[in-house]
């Protein structure tokens, strides 16, 4: 191979890496949070449907909760990282300390207070958020990917998990993430007001 | 003066939120940009070594008549395929605003506390939130 042809191939591979680098970290980034939040949309579609059908209140605070959780999720789901989660996991015992429970605690309380029935499909949606916070998450990060796997096989082998969803909404951190999001919704919310 | 203590905490909490979203969005912001400096690298090495014997001009003409009718067509093929992800995106994106505020209308018919998620009316986030 003479120089320039050295050359001329050199600069193919940039170019092309270059392309691949704009469709990675601007198309498929753009694309995933679509995606995110196109699946937060319709569980909370299915939620308001849900209530609709007569099978809880649209003012009980449990349903009013959940939803301004969903809202929270689908404002912010453009900064669930791989990074914010290592964040969270290196700061997980301080942010604990600062703010045991919260707003997720008040939530359970108010689930608890309805029908064993409506208590399942509740907290079925707000598992099916986190797992789709968390498969989000994992799936935007190869770090993640080898994490993940593992996790899964150890909560799938010791009967912990009996689906991937499951495993997902056990990822360590999720919990703090989604406390997060909500604190920042409620802090906007009372800007707003 | 329980009340203090608590609010102290919140303070605090608040400071590490913020800390988080800080440091998480500068490693956002830097990972791509991380390789955008590698490609560049790439292409100041492979030009560097023929500095003062020929010009930018001369490479650029001889990359463009280097370049074989199979590499120009897996760039046109490339080219298309996201010019035709962005058109899908962006009817994707019409429909969800055509259909949004008749959801909207219909859900507070139903429900007339109904929340809103604020994003943009497109199902995008909004400006004040990017940062």
């Amino acid at each position: 191979m003479t120089p320039i042809e050295h050359i001329t191939a050199s600069l193919h591979f940039a170019l092309a890496l270059f392309l691949f680098w704009t469709l990675c970290f601007h198309y498929w980034r753009r694309y995933r949070v679509d995606a995110l939040r196109e699946r937060l949309f319709q569980i909370r579609g299915e939620l308001f449907d849900f209530a609709a059908n007569g099978a809880i209140s649209f003012d009980d605070p449990a349903y009013g909760q959940l939803r301004a959780v969903m809202n929270g999720m689908l404002r912010f789901a453009h900064k669930f990282t791989f990074s914010r989660l290592a964040m969270v996991l290196v700061l997980r015992k301080k942010l604990e300390r600062l703010h045991p429970g919260g707003f997720l605690a008040d939530w359970g309380e108010a689930v608890s207070r309805l029908p064993e029935g409506t208590q399942k499909s509740l907290r079925e949606f707000h598992g099916r958020m986190i797992a789709a916070i968390a498969w989000h998450i994992v799936s935007g990060s190869p770090v993640l990917w080898i994490f993940f796997a593992c996790l899964a096989f150890r909560l799938l082998a010791g009967g912990k998990a009996g689906r991937l969803e499951e495993v997902s909404s056990q990822l360590p951190g999720v919990d703090i993430v989604e406390a997060q999001a909500i604190n920042i919704e409620l802090q906007g919310s009372l800007e707003c007001a | 003066m329980a009340n203090a203590a608590v609010r102290k905490s919140e303070l605090r909490y608040r400071l590490y939120a913020k800390i988080i979203d800080a440091v998480g969005s500068v490693i956002q912001a830097c990972i791509p940009w991380a390789g955008a400096v590698l490609v560049a690298y790439f292409v100041y090495r492979s030009i560097q070594s023929l500095a003062g014997r020929m010009t930018l001009a001369d490479i650029g003409i001889r990359f463009l008549a280097d370049t074989k009718i199979s590499e120009a067509f897996a760039y046109l093929f490339g080219a298309t395929g996201i010019a035709l992800g962005l058109r899908r995106e962006r009817l994707h994106k019409d429909n969800v605003q055509r259909l949004t505020s008749r959801i909207k209308e219909l859900e507070v018919r139903l429900d007339p506390k109904r929340s809103s998620s604020r994003l943009t009316p497109r199902g995008e986030t909004r400006p004040e939130d990017k940062r």
